[in-house]
């Protein structure tokens, strides 16, 4: 790891610039890629819709046009991302060849990112997880346990003020939407729960 | 005369005791959002989205509009006592309003800038007030190709000058207007891109997408930072000196004129009005050779430009239906939400609303300016709470958010989804604000083009025949060659990324 690694506040090791620079690079070209691909696909997708009709553009008039430019733009930055890695490529194997450090322009990369990809992974498979439990559990009971994972074990707070948030973002933010602001949140499908008043 | 008695029924509406509740409230969670690390008034009005769910829309509209400006407020609270800007527009002022803050003169800055920002935004209110009747009589008279041809400016203007690439920015629109597909064709009425799924018959629904974008998006892209702890100045330290105040007002006066006008253009973002205001600064200003050491004109002239902009930036929005910047297009999809569709007709259809809306602009710029400036040791305070802790309360309001729009937890997928596409964006140097604005946009967009070859029978003559539309077409055209001409300029002058995220 290099100078520039850091250690966030729950002790997750966020990523250095070399690696954030590697990392970037190839998420950028995974994205170009992707860009690509939804082009074709809406390309593709919208010649099972009416090009033209009576009445002048069909359903697929938009779609075909807009997916074919999005795969253009797609290989359009794809091609820049390629002549980018290649020129640093050719810079850093002069600036080696001649002794020095990395060229200038190779350090010139994206600052260290503020991220740290475990809570990154963690917060989304925590929601994926609340998604799919919100209708059996209730909001009351998902969010509870969702606000303790997140304060708790994420945000590594003491037990005493977890609870106490975790209720008022639960039980509290619940009455206050169904109650006061009628905005109904869902209650627990399990009949056990929801004989609870979950 | 008309607009001034619609004005005052406006203002009846607007100071009734609910909707002034609403538009405290509103400027309260706004200044609270616009603290937080990233989450600016786009972000925030996406997430509070649903706590105007069973409002009227009145009500509904003036707590949003409340929240964005707001937040905007509490964004210039961090560039002055952080150094980190809460949103693009104050990025600039971090120069000066930071150095202010090591010199120990923070009140100053931040009194300036709340005194700067109400008299910026009421100049444009009163422009608002004056143009919209006139200029929505004018959007009237214009047809589908005209209308088509006007979008395209606007997205030519936000591709181009938001974010260093136009060719991101060119992504950005295109997927968009890709999500914007998804739905029933609003002319044949079978089902398009829905994939078989019946949840996306009435199309991707904005609000989990805003929230998805630009909440969780921005959440998951500052997961490992520590928010810094600032101190409050006290309340003595705020009022500037007599030459605070002499110097301050021809930079207020000029940042005015500079946001109102440029808050005109549809698509150019208020981050390009402080930037003009700051750039002008360093041009005019008696006190020039200061500016970037602590100057109260580096804090004055771009804080008043980008609240100028912001109010003067609600006039495309209801006299042409065209929003100027992402958050003024999540506040047309708060007005969509509600059934009423932001434009020219909606003078003679919803005239309360509109009027109490743009009367409550004037009664929200009047509250902040009362209670922000005493109110700065409470931000403080707010900022100093734990990031973890609030960054879990958020989430719940994520959550809350998706799925009450339609009582759907497919939503919250749709929300999980583009919040990594979001963060990924971030990463990759993607900006958000085309693909906000084209999905946003682009039912009218596919719309107007639609029209339009119908009515010449599938001609695209019609877009060069007609000469206004031919205009709008050719500055478009002019505007997106420029830009990708003077890529290479704006990538030294260091414009942000993307600057209303």
């Amino acid at each position: 790891m290099s100078e520039t690694d850091a250690t966030d506040s729950i002790g997750h090791t966020q990523v250095s610039v070399s690696d954030g620079e590697r990392g970037h690079r190839l998420l950028a070209t995974f994205m170009a890629c992707a860009v690509i691909a939804v082009g074709v696909a809406a390309f593709v997708g919208s010649r099972a819709y009416q090009y033209w009709t009576a009445l002048g553009p069909g359903p697929g008039f938009f779609p075909s046009w807009l997916g074919g430019l999005l795969a253009v733009f797609g290989a359009v930055w794809l091609a820049q991302l390629w002549r980018t890695g290649r020129d640093r490529a050719g810079a850093a194997h002069s600036s080696s060849g001649e002794g020095g450090a990395p060229s200038a322009q190779a350090s010139e990369v994206e600052a260290a990112p503020a991220y740290s990809l475990p809570t990154v992974v963690a917060i989304v498979v925590s929601l994926c997880v609340v998604a799919a439990v919100l209708n059996p559990l209730g909001y009351q009971l998902s969010m509870l346990l969702f606000l303790l994972f997140h304060l708790i074990v994420l945000g590594r707070r003491g037990l005493l003020l977890s609870t106490v948030i975790a209720l008022g973002g639960s039980f509290g933010v619940f009455v206050v939407f169904t109650r006061m602001l009628s905005v109904p949140l869902p209650t627990a499908s399990i009949p056990f729960l929801s004989g609870l008043g979950l | 005369m008309e607009s001034f008695s619609f004005l005052i029924d406006g203002f009846a509406t607007a100071l009734s005791p609910q909707n002034l509740l609403f538009a405290l409230v509103g400027c309260l969670l706004g200044t609270i959002l616009g603290l937080l690390p990233g989450i600016g008034s786009t972000a925030g009005m996406a997430i509070l989205i649903p706590l105007t769910l069973s409002m009227d829309p009145a009500g509904a509209i003036i707590m949003l509009a409340a929240i964005f400006y707001g937040g905007a407020y509490g964004g210039t609270i961090t560039s002055v006592l952080l150094n980190i800007p809460g949103e693009g527009e104050s990025a600039i002022t971090c120069l000066d309003g930071y150095q202010m803050t090591l010199r120990g003169r923070a009140g100053v800055a931040l009194t300036t800038a709340g005194v700067g920002s109400f008299l910026g935004g009421t100049v444009a209110t009163i422009a608002l007030v004056f143009a919209a009747q006139p200029l929505s009589e004018l959007g009237l008279q214009i047809g589908p190709p005209e209308f088509f041809s006007l979008i395209l400016i606007g997205l030519a203007l936000l591709v181009g000058l938001v974010g260093r690439s136009v060719l991101m920015g060119l992504i950005s629109a295109c997927l968009g207007l890709l999500i914007a597909m998804v739905g029933i064709d609003p002319v044949m009425g079978e089902p398009r891109f829905t994939f078989g799924l019946p949840h996306f018959f009435d199309g991707v629904s904005y609000v989990p997408v805003l929230v998805g974008l630009f909440g969780l998006g921005e959440l998951l892209a500052t997961t490992g930072g520590s928010a810094p702890r600032p101190a409050a100045p006290r309340l003595r330290d705020m009022l500037p000196s007599r030459v605070d105040a002499r110097r301050s007002a021809p930079a207020v006066a000029r940042g005015t004129a500079i946001g109102g006008v440029i808050g005109l253009i549809p698509g150019v973002s208020s981050a390009i009005s402080s930037l003009l205001a700051y750039s002008t600064e360093r041009k005019l200003s008696r006190h020039r050779s200061e500016l970037g050491t602590g100057a109260v004109e580096g804090v004055a002239a771009p804080e008043t430009a980008n609240n100028s902009h912001s109010n003067a930036s609600f006039i495309p929005l209801f006299t042409l239906g065209i929003p100027a910047s992402p958050a003024i297009a999540v506040l047309m999809g708060a007005f969509l939400q509600n059934g009423l569709t932001p434009g020219p007709t909606l003078f003679t259809e919803e005239p309360d609303l509109v009027w109490a809306v743009i009367a409550s602009l004037f009664i929200g710029n009047l509250l902040l300016l009362i209670l922000n400036v005493p109110l700065v040791g409470l931000w403080t305070r707010i900022l100093a709470i734990p990031y973890s802790v609030l960054r879990a309360v958020i989430f719940a309001f994520v959550i809350i958010g998706s799925f009450a729009v339609a009582n759907s937890v497919a939503d919250i997928y749709v929300m999980i989804f583009f919040g990594i596409l979001g963060f990924v964006f971030r990463q990759v140097g993607i900006p958000l604000a085309p693909l906000v604005l084209t999905l946003i946009l682009g039912p009218f967009l596919e719309g107007a083009l639609r029209e339009s070859l119908q009515i010449s029978q599938g001609s695209f003559a019609i877009f060069i025949d007609r000469p206004l539309s031919l205009a709008f077409l050719i500055l478009a055209g002019v505007i997106l060659l420029g830009s990708v001409l003077s890529s290479s300029f704006k990538r030294k002058a260091g414009l942000p990324a993307d600057a209303e995220v």
